[in-house]
């Protein structure tokens, strides 16, 4: 069964929810394959922050030669992405945008959104990762949602009406973006989000907004 | 903001000098040193992790440190989906983050460039 050793420790929600995430990785998505997909997922693995006196080169110098299912240009944006997504300004974003294209990259994004959690929280409880699934062959969908609108961020999202943008960031990969939220509300949100006294969970409020407020201090994240 | 708010709705001051990570700014609220010692350790997954793990565990039970590191790992996605796609602060939280961003510390970081309306705010009142 999968995230077996996971489930004692947290409520069935949240596991729901790293299956569904689990059960499509593998599998082709709007513009990437199920292998492309995977690899992606693999690289996330392979990423950790560096220490100050090894960093990075920078994307702009990482050339379009294919390494497996990646080229080192898109392994390198998947490197950014999930160890130093703080650094990615216009101008990273645009070149980003020339090479790779606003559709593949906000897949890529949603991606790490979905995996660095789930093997995140394994790590905080010592527990050992899940391997990841296996790749599925099969056509990209070419999936782009209608209505859009540029005024949100550096992708185009769907409107945000009422909603805090940080849920329609990555709507341009539409369905991975709703399986990212469905980790946000089985991990943070919920029902009772509006509520500034919690009683469902083991933290107080104030006790779950220093953790996340700590959390994004220390990966500089202003939003 | 909602740590502000959380903490006012039961009537906790809470000097948000501890999002900074210094221990005697953190009051009123139950074992919050343990939590952000705890968070510190998750985020940089180094052999500090056992033990802020275990004197979490202690200060809150078991279900309480699980809470802590759901809580570590979804802002760490959620860290990522802002900064990757360059989102700017909603309409309705700019003020308030302006006012907030010179408490915290958060006036410094890169990622203020997505909230240009944030910025002007800031500038307008230094």
């Amino acid at each position: 069964m999968e995230f077996h050793a996971l489930s004692s420790h947290v409520d069935k929600e949240i596991v729901s929810s790293f299956k569904i995430v689990w059960d499509h990785l593998g599998r082709s998505g709007a513009w990437w394959t199920g292998p492309q997909r995977i690899a992606i997922a693999q690289h996330i693995r392979n990423s950790a922050p560096r220490p100050m006196w090894d960093k990075p080169p920078s994307i702009e110098t990482l050339p379009d030669e294919l390494v497996g299912e990646l080229t080192i240009f898109e392994r390198g944006v998947v490197e950014r992405v999930t160890v130093e997504p703080s650094s990615i300004d216009i101008g990273a974003y645009q070149h980003i945008l020339e090479r790779m294209g606003e559709d593949k990259y906000a897949e890529l994004a949603a991606i790490v959104s979905q995996v660095v959690p789930i093997d995140h929280l394994h790590d905080a409880l010592g527990i050992e990762r899940e391997e990841l699934p296996e790749a599925v062959e099969g056509p990209i969908t070419m999936e782009r949602p209608k209505g859009l609108v540029t005024n949100i961020g550096f992708l185009p999202t769907l409107p945000a009406e009422g909603l805090p943008h940080v849920a329609v960031a990555l709507s341009l990969s539409l369905a991975d973006n709703a399986r990212r939220m469905l980790l946000v509300r089985s991990m943070y949100s919920g029902q009772t989000f509006d509520q500034m006294i919690w009683t469902h969970r083991s933290l107080s409020r104030p006790q779950v907004e220093l953790v996340a407020a700590r959390t994004s201090a220390l990966n500089e994240c202003f939003y | 903001m909602l740590l502000s708010l959380s903490s006012a709705a039961v009537e906790v001051e809470t000097d948000l000098n501890s999002i900074k990570g210094h221990a005697s700014s953190i009051e009123g609220i139950p074992a919050a040193k343990e939590l952000v010692d705890f968070t510190d350790s998750v985020h940089r997954l180094d052999d500090t992790l056992t033990s802020t793990r275990t004197r979490l565990t202690e200060a809150i039970g078991t279900e309480g440190m699980v809470d802590a590191a759901i809580i570590s790992s979804v802002f760490r996605s959620l860290n990522i989906t802002a900064d990757s796609s360059g989102i700017r602060i909603d309409d309705d939280w700019e003020t308030t983050a302006a006012a907030l961003a010179s408490e915290t510390g958060a006036q410094e970081y890169r990622t203020l460039e997505n909230s240009p309306n944030v910025k002007s705010i800031i500038g307008q009142h230094k």
